[in-house]
């Protein structure tokens, strides 16, 4: 746990992660970009508050998690609605020149897309950063069982909707 | 952690990178910030000509330097009264002002003349 934070290197070494979560909550570019952007302007003004901090990363992705709530509540349902029926969620992941994982990947996307926002946040935190439920628990202010079930109904609704492509591919 | 194939399925799709052009757009305005920072006051108030301000204190420790260097000394011995002078003084004040005011003062004997005794008795206004 350094004493010293510099900004360029919390940038350099969390910045992906922070992305790919603040991505999947947002399904927006923009909205990633202004969130990371105010992040780490607040971070430039007062690096001390990372002082004494255990898991810098989970703290940051607290903060990132925070934001985007705040972000989707301010936001009115008919913008939201407008602006998913302007444009298609972007692809967050990596395109693959193998057409059965690029098929995959579409779909996977899609069906993350239509999990609420907590699911799809269990599902990140679980798969994508390796996160215990505990850590998980802690990072988003709930529960230990409340984090399990949110994951796991997460995981059911994929698989259900996953599964033909699934079998298919494998 | 225990993941089944379908989960471990899920885990090996590599998400996508963040675009590289995004770090200077997001560090590039906050290390301009940093370097925009106004500088303390008292730089700025110098700053125009910092040498001749410099130079201008250097020009008034020298004046300081000499003048504390030419003071004459003082005779301190010389200043002090010592005490019998003092005496003397207060007598003669004493009475001068019973000469203005019509009383008659007894003149005393010098402490010098009294009895060792009565030398602590400094004066009688009758």
């Amino acid at each position: 746990m350094p004493d010293v934070f510099d900004l360029e290197e919390l940038y350099d070494e969390h910045v992906q992660a922070l992305y790919a979560y603040c991505l999947e909550l947002t399904r927006s570019d923009a909205d990633t970009k202004d969130i990371l952007q105010d992040l780490f302007t607040k971070l430039s003004r007062q690096l001390k508050i990372l002082k004494g901090v255990r898991n810098v990363r989970a703290y940051l992705l607290r903060l990132v998690h925070n934001a985007a709530i705040d972000l989707m509540r301010r936001r009115g349902t008919r913008e939201k609605y407008v602006q998913e029926m302007s444009k298609e969620a972007p692809q967050i992941f990596e395109a693959s020149d193998d057409t059965d994982e690029e098929m995959f990947r579409w779909a996977l996307n899609g069906a993350l897309a239509e999990l609420p926002e907590e699911q799809r946040a269990a599902v990140h935190l679980r798969l994508w950063e390796g996160m215990k439920f505990e850590e998980m628990a802690d990072l988003l202010g709930i529960s230990l069982n409340t984090v399990a079930s949110r994951y796991r109904y997460a995981i059911d609704k994929l698989r259900q909707r996953l599964r033909p492509l699934y079998n298919e591919i494998k | 952690m225990n993941f089944d194939e379908f989960e471990a399925k899920l885990r090996q799709q590599p998400r996508r990178e963040i675009p590289a052009k995004w770090r200077e757009e997001i560090l590039g305005p906050l290390r301009r910030d940093e370097t925009d920072k106004p500088a303390p006051w008292w730089r700025q108030w110098l700053w125009p000509h910092p040498a001749a301000w410099g130079a201008l204190a250097a020009v008034w420790v020298a004046i300081f330097a000499l003048a504390y260097a030419g003071r004459p000394e003082q005779p301190i011995a010389s200043a002090r009264s010592s005490a019998p002078d003092m005496l003397q003084a207060f007598e003669e004040r004493t009475r001068l002002m019973a000469e203005l005011s019509g009383e008659v003062v007894e003149s005393l004997p010098s402490p010098a003349d009294r009895p060792r005794s009565a030398r602590r008795v400094s004066q009688v206004v009758v």
